[in-house]
């Protein structure tokens, strides 16, 4: 060999050398404590900060869902993956560390296989009506199914709960506001000269004579309270109903009393039958909590038509994906039970090493 | 007075006289003090519990559906703990705190609404409501507890250490009975409504008292001679191990919301303000619990990572505080039907 050639291949192996020494940098740099403990700052101060934008919306588009912060996330992940294939040991004292961390990337693979390969769209269905079609934001997606919404029904819980109050408008100066029902009790209606009282409570409204009222029973049927108006030397009572809010109003009135009386809803019952090949393959009462299942698909009760309650929203999801979420968080809860309860008590047992020393790196 | 109230009246006073007693104990040194300081605790704590499981049968469904119900339920686990960290530890000075903690969090508990209000359909959903909101919260009373020995821990170390901790301590008492005086206040009508500059004010002149206040407590504590037991006394443990105990269930508590928001409405994560504060605060402990292996890189020296972990705790439950309380009236979200 010639000094030349020698030379050369010297010139060669210290260029490799060079390579894995840097390559060898960047792998160590990965794997490090380090970077997860800044990765893990960091990605606390970008939550903050997308918390804090008002419009969740636009928190979703420019930070949660932004290809930077995935980016984010997936370099925790690596990290996280390098770290635990650099550390991983089956010792009682590492082993629950290395589950926890496992059950960790179990999970996001899972997150991963839901974000590619999954859908998920809204339904709206009026009473009667059938549909396959479901709608997400960029795009529309097709069922295998067809589901025939039979019938939906809204349940609410008729004395428990009720929230009541007194809506008061006024015209001049603009006011719009809300007062407890207190029998009894007269307030002002905020900087106007207007005084309201309370006189009167009738659960069940009726007119036993001319000028005589009183309740057909104790339950609220027909709610409704008598108001008393005071404007300087004016005066006027009249009666104001939760059920029917316009009767007793004059429209041309500068101040009008409304008697709100909401029921809290107790449940959403959509019943539905699901279609294939003209056949039902599948029908239940969908609720809230409880979801119907098939062929993948999970049909979820979302929203409902406030005002007539005529129709239905459903979410419709499949998530191949979620299995994997799952089998993560029951690893992630074994690891970190074992680290933190069972740990110490085996470790103890076999000759206390110090739980606080510092770990060099 | 229904039988309801009074286990919880009982349980108030049990607090109180728990807080009292233990201060006793601290200036004596009597042992005895301690003892019955303890049973006052565990008798405020049945009587506690007593009144959780009463609200269960009446209302036919679990109790831990709003503010009221989870204030009461955290006081509940704050004073388990602190009789747990009590009779397996018995740390100086952490009773008090504790048993104080337990109390305001009941006093702050009774300006809510107290009726057993139906449930909206999302919540009605007895399993995961139950595990979701135990493990959450009694992964809250461990950090609580974590943070009452903090402070203890830093009040004990010399110098800029102490005074800093003093500042802390006295502002987050002050916060707290503060923030109750005036809760109270408005309930009953007694106090206007603050808002705009005089709240720039009012916390100004807290700043200004809490520092006033740390300055006596510094005082106290140097004409004391209180002294730090060494960074691997009983406190320095404890920081950790309170914390240790509780990440799991914080871990858990997560994980069980996050299955239930699967069954409810199809998605396990929705980066909801809630989900992802109580994330962040996963985060924060997380980080604490990785601290002792960075090696120094953070710029902490083996021999103060005790005194980092401490004020770490501290921070750490102010996450606890705000993913509790300031998501609920700073940010809005799926989680705001818990008021």
């Amino acid at each position: 060999m010639s000094w030349r050639s020698k030379r050369r291949e010297d010139l060669v192996n210290v260029q490799t050398s060079k390579k894995i020494s840097a390559g060898r940098k960047l792998l160590k740099l990965l794997s490090s404590v380090k970077l997860a403990i800044s990765l893990l700052a960091v990605i606390a101060v970008v939550l903050i900060v997308a918390t804090v934008i008002r419009n969740q919306t636009q928190a979703r588009r420019y930070i949660y869902h932004s290809w930077w912060f995935i980016s984010l996330l997936g370099l925790f992940c690596l990290n996280l993956a390098l770290c635990t294939a650099g550390r991983w040991s089956f010792r009682v004292r590492k082993v629950g560390t290395t589950v926890t961390h496992a059950g960790v990337l179990v999970m996001v693979i899972g997150v991963v296989i839901g974000a590619v390969s999954g859908e998920r769209g809204y339904m709206q269905l009026y009473i009667g009506h059938s549909g396959n079609t479901c709608y997400s934001d960029s795009e529309k997606i097709s069922l295998p199914f067809t589901v025939h919404l039979r019938d939906f029904k809204v349940e609410r819980y008729r004395n428990r709960g009720v929230h009541e109050r007194l809506v008061i408008r006024v015209v001049d100066p603009d006011f719009i506001g809300a007062f407890p029902l207190e029998v009894g009790k007269r307030f002002r209606i905020a900087d106007t000269s207007y005084f309201v009282t309370i006189l009167r409570y009738e659960p069940d409204f009726v007119v036993l004579g001319e000028g005589t009222y009183g309740s057909r029973s104790d339950t609220p049927n027909n709610p409704a309270v008598q108001v008393q108006l005071e404007n300087g030397s004016q005066n006027s009572e009249h009666w104001v109903f939760a059920n029917f809010p316009g009767m007793h109003q004059d429209p041309d009135s500068n101040v009008q009393v409304f008697y709100q009386r909401i029921e809290k809803i107790k449940d959403f019952k959509s019943k539905v039958q699901l279609f294939e090949a003209g056949k039902v393959v599948a029908s239940k009462t969908i609720e809230v909590n409880r979801p119907l299942r098939y062929k993948g698909y999970t049909i979820y009760q979302s929203s409902y038509d406030p005002e007539h309650e005529l129709f239905s929203v459903f979410d419709v999801a499949r998530d191949p994906g979620v299995r994997f979420v799952y089998l993560g968080f029951l690893i992630i809860s074994a690891g970190v039970m074992f680290t933190f309860y069972l740990r110490p008590l085996l470790v103890k047992r076999g000759g206390a090493p110090d739980s606080t020393k510092q770990n060099q790196e | 007075m229904s039988a309801t109230r009074v286990f919880f009246n009982v349980a108030e006073v049990a607090y109180l006289a728990a807080v009292l007693v233990f201060a006793v104990y601290y200036a004596s040194h009597k042992k005895g003090f301690r003892a019955v300081a303890i049973s006052f605790l565990i008798a405020g704590g049945l009587s506690q519990a007593f009144f959780v499981g009463w609200r269960w049968v009446e209302g036919e469904r679990p109790p831990f559906a709003n503010s009221f119900e989870t204030l009461v339920f955290f006081s509940l686990a704050i004073a388990v703990t602190c009789i747990i960290v009590e009779l397996l530890y018995s740390p100086k000075a952490v009773g008090a705190g504790a048993s104080l903690l337990a109390l305001l969090a009941m006093a702050y508990a009774n300006l809510f609404d107290w009726a057993i209000d139906p449930l909206m359909p999302a919540l009605q959903n007895s399993l995961w409501l139950t595990l979701h909101v135990v493990f959450c919260f009694v992964s809250y009373a461990a950090f609580a507890v974590s943070y009452v020995v903090a402070s203890v821990f830093l009040l004990k170390q010399k110098g800029v250490l102490r005074k800093v901790s003093a500042f802390l301590t006295s502002l987050s008492i002050l916060g707290l009975v503060g923030g109750l005086v005036y809760g109270l206040g408005r309930k009953h009508g007694i106090i206007p409504k603050v808002g705009g500059r005089t709240t720039i004010w009012l916390i100004a002149a807290g700043f200004v008292v809490a520092g006033l206040l740390s300055a006596a407590l510094v005082a106290v504590l140097n004409a004391r001679g209180v002294r730090s037991e060494g960074k691997r006394s009983v406190l320095s443990i404890l920081v950790s191990k309170t914390i240790a105990f509780g990440f799991p269930f914080l871990t858990i508590g997560i994980i069980t919301g996050s299955v239930w928001a699967n069954v409810a409405w199809g998605r396990y994560w929705g980066w909801d303000p809630k989900e992802t504060w109580s994330l962040i605060t996963w985060v924060v402990y997380a980080f604490f619990l990785h601290v002792r292996f960075s090696g120094g890189w953070l710029g902490v020296k083996a021999k103060s990572l005790p005194t980092f972990r401490a004020l770490l705790s501290m921070i750490g439950f102010l996450f606890v505080l705000f993913t509790y309380f300031g998501v609920n009236y700073l940010l809005s979200g799926l989680h705001a039907y818990g008021d």
